[in-house]
């Protein structure tokens, strides 16, 4: 059998960690998230918060796994840029790997953290109903997310320009 | 069909070593009992009659079968990006990563 889509897999995790932190609703806490990860992915993630570049994550020489966020960016671009740090992590475990999500580089890279960062901050059964003809703007603001990144999901999901 | 529930037997199972291990190693009713309020009984027995070996052929199977009883693809397609075929072998795969680029 083949390996499982790379959508169905962020939204599967998606699914996991909104479960886990009883999230019903945007903006995603995803902040929280790193501050306070699931047990069992305490070792993978932690949040470093510095004044430089965007968010990388990282693993420590002692083998503890933590993403580095600039703090000094505007919230939507922490977020995103914060979610997009958590799919590499997620990549990087052993549950990640076993589950064939992508290794750590690839060619790929930017355009899958895009689309975990995207599938977790505007999760669909987290958007009100109707949220496909919704203004790119209302959709960033609502989400916490950069415009142009929900200008991203409205044109993956609706086919629609915007 | 609860689309949910089954990702998030998955998104749980990528999250957990010992509820990966389980739903593998024949403790799979007793993991999916943890799920008992958002799976219906067709969906736990389907569960139960997935038959893989690797973490990656259950979670593929999931997804077909969302599929097959959906009778339609998870999203449009401009969103379901391929996974490379690459393994994991290499040395880059537990170390750093700058996420721009």
């Amino acid at each position: 059998m083949g390996l499982p889509s790379l959508i169905f897999l962020c939204d599967s995790l998606a699914a996991a960690l909104f479960a886990h932190y009883g999230i019903s609703h945007v903006p995603v806490p995803v902040r929280d998230m790193l501050i306070d990860p699931p047990p069992e992915l305490q070792r993978d993630l932690s949040l470093t918060e510095v004044s430089f570049g965007e968010a990388i994550w990282l693993r420590l020489l002692g083998g503890q796994g933590s993403i580095f966020a600039n703090s000094d960016l505007p919230e939507p671009e922490r977020r995103y840029h914060m979610a997009c740090a958590l799919f590499t992590a997620l990549c990087a475990t052993a549950g990640g790997r076993a589950a064939g999500l992508p290794p750590v580089p690839n060619d790929e890279m930017k355009a899958q953290m895009d689309l975990f960062a995207r599938r977790l901050l505007m999760a669909p059964q987290l958007l009100p109903e109707g949220w496909q003809g919704m203004a790119p703007a209302g959709l960033a603001q609502l989400c916490g997310v950069p415009q142009v990144v929900a200008e991203t999901h409205l044109a993956q999901n609706t086919g629609r320009r915007v | 069909m609860s689309i949910r529930g089954l990702n998030e037997v998955v998104g749980k199972a990528i999250i957990s070593d010992s509820f990966r291990a389980g739903l593998l190693n024949g403790k799979r009713a007793e993991m999916l009992r943890l799920f008992e309020d958002k799976l219906d009984a067709d969906e736990q027995q389907a569960l139960l009659g997935i038959q893989a070996e690797a973490f990656s052929d259950f979670a593929a199977a999931i997804e077909q079968l969302i599929e097959q009883r959906e009778g339609r693809r998870i999203s449009l397609p401009a969103e379901r990006l391929a996974l490379p075929a690459v393994g994991w072998s290499n040395m880059v795969s537990n170390g750093a990563y700058s996420q721009r680029g």
